[in-house]
């Protein structure tokens, strides 16, 4: 054995025996550790947690969050490392986040969500960039109704199990029952190298549950820059310096549950605060240790966002290089098989087009074989998506801006802390500028994502050039508008007859869905060799993928097995529409005759998704002596209910966005039958929220009937509430109607 | 809870990106295993562990249509371990690919010994094989109890092999086999004094998941390994060789237990103070220990098998159906009745104590004898009342503790009456409206799965969330002076009491008003698919529902048409409807028994023929003319 293998081994031998080592000795140290943060935590000198106050016995409520607190530190540390060859002094970052909640558990709903805990001691925090550990210490205690405090002994009650190579615990709360109070905390320490980043901060200032009283407290080194945000009427902390750094500290008392869970937006509803904690200084991003800034203004997150896009436009550039290739390539294709150039204003469509069809519908033989339903919910990384196609068209002199849109369920532009609250769109430039983004496989040109609408979005075109930079000034404002209900609309036309046996509704449906209602069902029924095949003819692509393998020795059996899998897919797809009926009637169909898809609605100078269905449901006639009782308010399906502790609302209303449900049936009646009762369905409600209207027109062998039920806007004010709930309790009430077959 | 629930909840929530997650299907046959060899042989192990078993499986797996990859998992525990696996992807060796070996979790279980070993197997094209190779050891043969010969996927040759050296006594039940072509050879193998014994089947279907299906153990062939006792060069080793011998070993594990009686006595006292009635006594013990003992599971090792010490439940508590049964007969012993432990398999598996195996059981509840009756009291069932049975353990063969010895007994069966739903109304019409009283009840498991779900709503959510439920989410159903029985008590039925004013349920067209008086309809639509269900149906007990209502004709108006009644008798179940005119009144009458709670496959013709005509008397309507 030569010296250098010898070498070798003993260092590999070395190097176990000290993560061995390491090991046994972090149980050790975790253990004491763990009792030194419980005694520090259950001797936080904060009188809320010292005593619990007397409640009523009345009360509603599942639970009680008598006191919450949030102690959060960041400091850095020296720290001795072994690195191989020698031992050296290196700084690395502490962080540690406890949240303490002492709660009055009130019914065995709050037992059972308190009663277990599940926690990793140990989580490492290495990756190709970073190194590091967190360490989880868990302390939890049980006052009973009669004052008396017991704690749990945690290390001992635990059990330990595998998961993904790392120990997760497992803990039973013991003695625990309704009426008694859990005063429990769950502390992360973090060490790690300096350069790593720090959970962002979010403090909440509402549950599901009271909380009479919930306060912060953070200590945080001057070796890092503070900037935090209060939104929504959540008060600022009281900020000092001390010797280390600064102190921040909060207390807010009687904060009611959170008043509803329907049509709501979290970030710009509920009080919170945001926080970001970064280590060292960066003056070219403003970024100062030591400094703590509130509310930081948008020029600010403004100038962060500009180097950001910078960066990434740079980080993007190599890989947009081989993709312009490709749409070029696919291009002259298109060229050469329709034997004319693209018009101008058609090319950012063909590029936009082309890209989509590069990332989501070729297929090359490594690919695995999906090609069933899950194939259609791919999400693409839109910003990578946006990068990659701001570099084609770069290249082929397509002035495109990227557009920094916020959500209408993140914060707003105002609201801002950071560059990861924006959402990147592109924009090209010009007379007829064309959205460009990527929600998924069948989002095209033009599309604009509802949550974006009623944004103003800052909007640049980055400069191409190296030695031109980049600036603030450049910025433009975007409007985004609100769509309307009419661009977001389901129409249907159902004809209806009774079978021979009057049991059986024949129901013939045509189903047209426009802008933000047709995704869902895109994903539902589309088949990827349907819209593969559609694609690949309008971008003139010559051969498909199948025809490459069967032309190719190596890939031949591939087409074949494509062959099989389509079969599948297509197989399957009857029950995606058995599924989609049952959703809408809420009844399974007795039996599908006919399911066929008209416009795929891939694009968006064919935007509309379109499909025909043919198919039996039961349930919805009923026989009353010889005559006949069609439950007529059941032939557009189910309605939403608004739940009663819903009626109530006090906060204002985020729905996704306008929309309108039209629905033109035709009713055959049947031969001996006098139809009776279509003049009660006639109904009016229009106000400014909405609107449900019934129409019917009776004909010698057919009852017509126009419904259509509009939500016309996506944002209403609280005091609008009441026209909503109108419209609601309208097409609510349509459910019950009834229609009169009676025998001539 | 995880870590940092509360503060995470809402974000997390509103910021993740949903992708749906459509279930693997094989249905269509893409995969299936071309061969599977298992063999399991005996070995002498050492001190710790004399008798072994070794396990070597090969399982090949075929693509037949479009490449993909499947997962492979493998289960081994405490008393278990895998020695090696190894992979082969198109005849190749793959060393690359490793598997993972972490804790198997189950949503209900807390925590278990199970652990998978599992690894993602690539089929490289239509037509290509992979194969996985496994060894496995298992350390005691108490623990080797079964060897099933069916997969996920449809298999065209197995065989499994069965080494057992003279040394070792082992008998082998061959079970369900009688609806497959499952061929056995049997040979002694001299130099090494072992017999042989060969399985072998051709064209073995895939194993289905269903919902509400019997357990593996009634439908798919396996063979019942029986480890009696092992003669060793050390000496004889006794394991299950009889039925005594598989409660010896229970009892040697109870004796291990330790109760400290002085703590349970002191909380038995507590519970009954002020209680002088026997039966008011047992009564409060029973609900105490369902209102205050969380279930939780655990399988850990041979703390699957040994309850858990009195003090112990008492103090966290919590405990597992072991540890609750343990609980149970402590309280109940320390008032000074005579309460013993019980064993016993639940209806999932198809076998009982003539077996001596621990394949037989999978729960443990406690046994009173009082007053020359036995009761059986399962606290794991929150809310049924005493000399209640759940389904799962109705008719069940139960081992009960009788010191050294131990007695065989049933639990008792239950007819459908136990868990009556009925619904009273008086109701009359009032402008469009059917209006009145309402009494429904609910009894034995009924009341279970009402009470289950009236206690998992928040408390501020209750009252709300129980007019939902009595209204089936109608709001044209309105619900007033509501009156309920004390819903902490389950030892009585639940009674609920309200007036009805149900909006739009009488529609008028001319001269004539059209109405119905059933709003809920049971079973409506419980249509079998035959052309996809392969299992038998379980319902979750013996349902029975009376529906009573009376519908006052108003002034003015006669009875126009009746709907016709409907009445079924079958031996498995019953649906009867009836209308009767009397005295100005309109009374209908629905009674629904599911009398046996299996549905043989053999039955869904007519139990569908009898549904579509269940769903047709559901679909007529009274008439009511103008005199």
């Amino acid at each position: 054995m030569s010296v250098k293998i010898l070498f070798y081994t003993v260092a590999v031998l070395l190097l176990h025996t000290q993560v061995y080592a390491q090991k046994a000795k972090d149980i050790r140290e975790y253990k004491e550790r763990a009792e030194a943060v419980r005694q520090e935590v259950w001797n936080w000198d904060i009188p809320a947690f010292k005593k619990v106050p007397a409640l009523p016995a009345d009360d509603k409520s599942s639970a009680i969050v008598i006191a919450k607190h949030v102690d959060l530190k960041a400091s850095s540390i020296k720290k001795i490392k072994f690195i191989g060859i020698g031992f050296k002094v290196k700084k690395d970052l502490f962080y540690s986040n406890t949240v303490r909640e002492m709660v009055k558990l009130n019914d065995k709903v709050a037992l059972e969500e308190y009663s277990q805990f599940s926690f990793k001691k140990f989580r490492s925090l290495n990756s190709y960039y970073h190194s590091g550990l967190a360490t989880t210490i868990v302390g939890v205690r049980i006052i009973k109704p009669d004052g008396s405090m017991k704690e749990v002994k945690v290390d001992e009650e635990i059990v330990n199990e595998e998961e993904n190579k790392e120990q997760k615990s497992k803990l039973a709360i013991p003695d625990l029952q309704v009426g008694d109070v859990i005063d429990y905390f769950v502390r992360v320490e973090e060490l790690k190298d300096l350069n790593s980043d720090i959970d962002a901060q979010i403090f909440v200032l509402g549950d599901d549950k009271p909380i009479m009283q919930y306060s912060v407290h953070c200590e945080i080194s001057d070796k890092y820059f503070v900037r935090y945000r209060s939104a929504n009427g959540a008060p600022d902390f009281k900020v000092k310096k001390d010797d280390d750094g600064s102190v921040f500290d909060m207390l807010v008392k009687n904060i009611p549950s959170l008043p509803v869970s329907l049509w709501m937006s979290p970030y710009r509803q509920i009080p919170l605060i945001r926080m970001d904690i970064l280590y060292g200084s960066y003056p070219a991003a403003g970024q100062v240790a030591g400094e703590v800034r509130h509310n930081p203004k948008q020029a600010e997150i403004k100038e962060a966002i500009l180097r950001s896009l910078d960066g990434e436009k740079n980080a993007f550039a190599m890989g947009g290089g081989a993709l312009t290739s490709q749409v070029k390539s696919l291009l002259r294709e298109y060229k050469r098989t329709n034997n004319s150039d693209l018009p101008n204003d058609s090319l950012p469509y063909y590029v936009y087009y082309a890209f989509r069809y590069i990332a989501f519908y070729r297929v090359s033989a490594d690919d695995k074989i999906v090609v069933g339903r899950q194939r259609n919910y791919v999400t693409p990384n839109n910003k990578k998506f946006l990068f990659y196609l701001e570099e084609i068209m770069n290249a082929m002199d397509i002035p495109a801006e990227f557009v920094l849109v916020t959500s209408r369920y993140g914060p707003g532009q105002d609201e801002l802390l950071n560059t990861g609250d924006y959402e990147y769109m592109l924009k090209t430039k010009g007379s007829q500028p064309v959205f460009m983004s990527a929600d998924g496989v069948f989002t095209h040109c033009t599309y604009v994502s509802s949550e974006y609408e009623g944004q103003t979005a800052p909007a640049i075109e980055l400069m191409k050039s190296k030695k031109r930079k980049n600036d603030i000034t450049a910025f433009t404002e975007e409007k985004i508008g609100y769509s309307t209900a009419d661009q977001n609309t389901k129409i249907e036309h159902i004809e209806i007859s009774l079978d021979d046996a009057m049991q059986q509704l024949l129901v013939n449906r045509h189903t047209t869905l426009k802008g933000s209602l047709r995704a869902d069902e895109q994903k539902r029924l589309l088949l990827f060799e349907d819209y593969y095949e559609a694609e690949r003819t309008a971008l003139a692509v010559k051969s498909t993928f199948m025809e490459d393998f069967a032309d190719s020795r190596r890939n031949r059996s591939l087409a074949e097995e494509y062959t099989n899998a389509f079969a599948k897919a297509r197989k399957d797809q009857k029950d995606d529409f058995m599924e989609e009926i049952n959703e809408q009637f809420d009844i399974k169909p007795k039996e599908l005759m006919l399911y066929h898809i008209d416009k795929m609605g891939l694009r968006h100078d064919d935007p509309d998704f379109v499909y025909t269905t043919k198919f039996t449901l039961e349930g919805l006639v009923k026989k009353a002596g010889n005559n006949y009782i069609l439950d007529a308010g059941k032939l557009i399906g189910g309605q939403l209910r608004v739940k009663p502790e819903q009626r109530d609302r006090k906060v204002d209303i985020y729905q996704p966005f306008a929309r309108s449900f039209e629905y033109n049936i035709e009713l055959v009646i049947p031969k001996g039958y006098k139809l009776e009762g279509a003049d009660k369905l006639d109904k009016l409600i229009d106000n400014a929220c909405g609107s449900f209207t019934v129409k019917t027109t009776l004909e010698a062998d057919k009852l017509k009937v126009h419904i259509r039920k509009v939500y016309k806007n996506a944002f209403e004010p609280v005091a609008k509430w009441n026209d909503l709930l109108q419209v609601i309790d309208a097409a609510i009430d349509f459910e019950s109607q009834k229609l009169l077959l009676k025998k001539a | 809870m995880d870590q940092h629930p509360r503060r995470l909840c809402l974000f997390v929530a509103l910021l993740c990106i949903t992708v749906k997650s459509l279930a693997f299907s094989n249905e269509d046959k893409n995969i299936t295993i071309s061969e599977q060899k298992e063999r399991y042989e005996f070995e002498a192990g050492d001190k710790e562990n004399p008798v072994i078993i070794r396990q070597n499986l090969s399982a090949t797996y075929r693509c037949n249509q479009f490449r993909t990859s499947i997962p492979f998992v493998a289960f081994y525990d405490d008393r278990s371990r895998i020695d090696e696996v190894r992979v082969y992807v198109s005849g190749s060796r793959a060393k690359a690919i490793k598997p993972t070996y972490q804790n198997y979790t189950v949503d209900d279980i807390f925590y278990s010994d199970a652990r998978i070993c599992a690894l993602e197997l690539p089929l490289e094209k239509k037509g290509a094989e992979s194969t996985v190779e496994l060894d496995k050891t298992v350390l005691d043969p108490r623990y080797f109890s079964a060897v099933y010969f069916t997969e996920g996927y449809e298999i065209a040759s197995k065989e499994i092999q069965i080494v057992i050296p003279r040394w070792m006594k082992v008998e082998i039940r061959e079970m369900n086999f009688d609806k497959f072509d499952i061929r056995k050879t049997a040979e002694y193998n001299s130099k090494r004094d072992v017999d042989i014994y060969t399985y072998t089947a051709k064209q073995l279907p895939a194993r289905v998941k269903e919902t509400n299906a019997p357990g593996p153990s009634y439908v798919y062939p396996h063979l019942l390994i029986l480890s009696k006792y092992a003669d060793l060069k050390t000496g004889r080793v006794n394991y299950f060789n009889k039925t005594a011998d598989l409660y010896a070993w229970y009892h040697s594990l109870v004796k291990e237990i330790g109760d400290d009686e002085t703590v349970v006595k002191a909380k038995a006292l507590e519970i009954t103070k002020g209680i002088s009635a026997d039966t008011a006594k047992i009564n409060a013990v029973y609900h105490w220990m369902q209102d205050n003992i969380r279930y939780i599971a655990f399988e850990d090792g041979i703390a699957g098998f040994k309850p858990e010490k009195v003090q112990n439940v008492l103090q966290h508590k919590y405990g597992d159906c072991k540890g609750m049964a343990n609980l149970t007969r402590g309280l109940l012993k320390a008032l000074g009745y005579d309460a013993r432990l019980c064993w016993i398999g639940t209806d999932h598996i198809a076998y009982d104590y003539s077996i001596p195996s621990l394949a037989v059981d999978n729960h443990m509840i406690c046994a009173l004898n009082y007053k020359g009756k036995r009761y059986f009291l399962d606290a794991t069932e929150t809310y049924i009342g005493l000399d209640q049975y759940a389904q799962r353990i109705q008719g069940r063969q139960v081992m009960i503790e009788d010191g050294e010895k131990y007695i065989l007994d049933h639990v008792p069966s239950r007819n459908w009456q136990q868990n009556s739903a009925v619904e009273k109304r008086v109701l009359h019409i009032d402008n469009g409206a059917l209006a009145g009283k309402v009494q429904q009840q609910w009894d034995g498991e009924s009341k279970e799965d009402l009470l289950t779900q009236v206690h998992g709503i928040k408390k501020e959510k209750l009252q709300d969330a129980l007019l939902q439920y009595l209204a089936e989410n109608n709001n044209k159903y309105h619900i007033n002076n509501i009156h309920t029985s004390d819903l902490a008590n389950w030892d009585k039925l639940v009674d609920i009491q309200y007036e009805l004013q149900y909006q739009d349920a009488v529609t008028g067209f001319g001269d004539e008003l059209y109405t119905e008086l059933d709003f809920r309809k049971e079973l409506s639509g419980f249509i079998i698919d035959t052309a996809k269900r392969e299992h038998d149906m379980l319902f979750s007990y013996k349902h029975h529902v009376i529906n009573e209502t009376t519908l006052e004709v108003p002034a003015g108006y006669k009875v126009g048409a009746l709907p016709e009644d409907l009445k079924i008798d079958r031996p498995d179940y019953a649906f009867n409807i009836t209308y009767k005119l009397n005295s100005g009144k309109i009374a209908y009458h629905k009674e629904l028994i599911i009398k046996n709670a299996w549905l043989a496959k053999a039955g869904f013709c007519q139990w569908n023929t009898d549904i579509q005509a269940l769903d047709k008397a559901y679909l007529q309507q009274i008439t009511l003319s103008k005199k």
